[in-house]
């Protein structure tokens, strides 16, 4: 046999080297049956769905400790199946009339299947992979099978048709190098759990995986969506040298986490922690962020009865200033709309609540709510210097009038006698192109700007990201978002004014040396990201960086600028 | 007397699992009997109580829903079930924590 390339899907990256296992598990299937008596196919049916409850409860704790608690969700999910009163009200019809309750239960459970099958929406079919899972689960306790065991002696890449949330959660993990499946898509389980897991995944690689088998040697590319079923010497050495490099680079840049991040002509950059709750503070430490880059305070005012009160967010602030301090906290004030259930807001349903009330545009049109967090912030900040960044500001008025806000405020908790914070700092994200376009206008009363890339993204290519159809096309490499930025930077600075960047771009290395090239002066991004931000940092000179991106500004498409910076890293040239 | 609403999903994949089964446990709370029937794809009325059902039926973004119920409880269980769907049942939005983990 000769080397094999097969296209998939890149579901999670890195490269891995390995023997393939193949995983098979056995897919039980029962003859329509006569069973017992009645009563006892139903006691029968009872233990079983008692035993799989058993080993849902169980397999949902494991996926807790070993991917989070938003991936264990849908163990819950599958708990919730086995009491579904239509089925179970239709399988003990069955049992009632005379069929085995593994039969009946097969039958029973393969009419939703069938019918989700044909239901038209990639997103929703692949959830027929769970059901599956809940109906052999059953089937499995009523035929007395035992649970399909994983036999790894060795580490090995898994391929498998597909790979359901439990087959995955059961895998004895520190021996897996990789996930390839022939089904599933970005969205499936395999996908989501590789990624949360870090082991490099391509999925959706189709009937032609069939032809590889255990033992075999192979290569997964989980950057390109590739995998290399006996490849020859040469890619093999090609991709042991890649690999190499990105291990070395990964134990490089935890090993240097907490230094600081300097190119190599020398330019130290700020990279801190985009924080959503309190219970992620511990993680700015750990990961080598330099405190906090952007707090949203959404976490307080969301899912609850009633606003918090002063003394609650005063609390919760003040607790976090001394988790990072002497670090800064930049504390962005709630960015609430439309598109969030706020009971004791009741906001108006909007048809476009990305366009709607939302951020300061809020917080403008109800004070009382803004001022009691403005009061809260900056009793927090008491003695220290606080930093408020305001959400979806796309006027000068607003600003004024934010600006007039903050005062009132301080004013009156002077005459009340309150320690406040000794300096203030204001800045505003840039999120909306208006902004944007305003900088240097909007620099005669802000302090600093925050690019908030996502949004930008968003509102600069009118494509809404969340929706399926239109998420591709709302790509932050596209030259006209790049062009935006470096406007957005050249005005602030020549109104000597910070810029910072908290959106996703930050934490993309591909993207790295154009906000270094483009200026910007500090970055922010999801804790997990901060090592290897700080570790590219370190690579690139200012100057290099800076060419790099008087070339990617004059290219015609996000493609095009892509493909330009995959070319570029500096020491991709060096190896 | 039967209680009756209608509702647009705007959930952005479609029910999958979480809504799905959000939706059952909140149907289940109640005494009166629950339907979902979705206008759009043009079918039947289905039992609201059941999960397997919610999910299978494959209810998809912009999808017109009729909720039903019959019952002691009607009025509030119609209206505590549409104020879940218009709520994006009770989802904040996550885009902008997604995972982004690209490689050079």
């Amino acid at each position: 046999m000769s080397e094999r390339r097969i296209r998939g899907i890149a579901a999670s990256p890195g490269i891995a080297i390995g023997p393939v296992y193949r995983y098979e598990p056995l897919l039980i299937t029962v003859e329509v049956e006569a069973g017992q008596d009645v009563a006892t196919e139903l006691a029968r049916l009872e233990a079983a769905l008692a035993a799989a409850r058993q080993e849902i409860r169980l397999l949902a704790e494991e996926a807790g400790r070993a991917v989070g608690p938003k991936e264990a969700a849908i163990f819950s999910a599958h708990e919730l199946f086995l009491q579904d009163p239509e089925l179970l009200q239709q399988v003990q019809g069955r049992i009632r009339q005379q069929q085995s309750a593994a039969s009946a239960w097969q039958a029973g459970f393969q009419h939703y299947i069938h019918q989700l099958q044909a239901v038209q929406n990639e997103y929703l079919q692949a959830r027929v992979l769970d059901l599956e899972d809940v109906a052999q689960r059953v089937l499995r306790h009523l035929t007395g099978q035992a649970e399909e065991s994983w036999q790894l002696s060795e580490p090995a890449v898994i391929v498998a048709h597909e790979l359901t949330p439990s087959a995955i959660v059961r895998c004895p993990r520190e021996q897996v190098l990789a996930f390839c499946t022939a089904q599933g898509g970005p969205t499936s389980h395999v996908a989501i759990l590789a990624r949360a897991l870090g082991v490099p995944a391509v999925v959706g690689l189709g009937e032609e995986l069939a032809g590889v088998r255990s033992g075999q040697a192979v290569i997964v590319d989980g950057e390109r969506g590739l995998v290399i079923a006996e490849p020859e010497a040469e890619a093999l050495a090609r991709y042991r040298r890649q690999a190499q490099r990105l291990q070395r680079r990964a134990r490089q840049a935890e090993e240097d986490r907490q230094q600081p991040a300097c190119t190599r002509d020398g330019r130290c950059y700020p990279v801190r922690a985009n924080v959503q709750t309190p219970e992620e503070v511990a993680a700015v430490r750990t990961c080598g962020a330099e405190g906090i880059g952007l707090l949203r305070t959404e976490f307080l005012f969301l899912e609850r009865r009633q606003a918090p009160s002063e003394e609650e967010q005063r609390e919760i602030y003040r607790a976090l200033i001394e988790a990072v301090q002497p670090a800064p906290v930049v504390f962005r004030t709630f960015d609430i709309g439309g598109d969030k259930p706020v009971p004791y807001l009741s906001l108006p349903r909007e048809s476009n609540p990305f366009l709607g009330l939302r951020g300061v545009r809020l917080g403008l049109q109800r004070p009382p709510l803004l001022r009691t967090q403005l009061r809260a912030l900056l009793r927090a900040g008491a003695g220290r210097e606080l930093r408020i960044l305001f959400p979806m500001v796309s006027s000068y008025e607003e600003v004024e009038a934010l600006r007039r806000l903050v005062q009132e405020v301080e004013q009156e908790l002077r005459q009340q006698g309150q320690e406040l914070a000794e300096r203030v700092e204001l800045g505003i994200m840039i999120e909306v192109p208006a902004a944007a376009l305003l900088v240097d206008v909007l620099a005669e009363v802000v302090d600093f700007f925050s690019l908030g890339t996502n949004d930008l993204t968003q509102y600069v290519l009118a494509a809404d990201r969340t929706n399926e159809s239109t998420a591709s096309l709302a790509d932050p490499f596209h030259p006209a978002v790049l062009r935006l930025l470096q406007l957005t930077v050249e005005a602030a600075h020549r109104c000597q004014r910070r810029v910072e960047i908290c959106g996703e771009l930050a934490s993309e290395p591909l993207a790295l040396p154009l906000l270094l090239g483009l200026g910007i002066d500090e970055l922010s991004m999801v804790p997990r990201a901060v090592p290897r931000c700080k570790e590219a940092i370190r690579r690139w000179t200012l100057q290099e960086a800076q060419q790099v991106t008087r070339e990617a500004l004059h290219l015609r498409t996000a493609a095009e600028v892509r493909s330009y910076l995959h070319t570029c890293s500096p020491d991709e040239a060096a190896s | 007397m039967a209680a009756s609403t209608e509702v647009v999903v705007a959930y952005r994949d479609g029910l999958h699992a979480r809504p799905a089964t959000l939706l059952a446990k909140t149907a289940a709370a109640f005494s009166s009997t629950i339907t979902i029937e979705n206008l759009t794809q043009g079918s039947k009325p289905v039992n609201a109580k059941s999960p397997l059902t919610v999910l299978s039926i494959g209810i998809q973004r912009n999808d017109r829903l009729r909720i039903a119920a019959d019952g002691e409880d009607e009025d509030e269980a119609v209206e505590t079930i549409a104020r879940l769907i218009a709520d994006n049942f009770g989802e904040a939005e996550e885009a902008e924590q997604q995972e982004q983990v690209s490689n050079e």
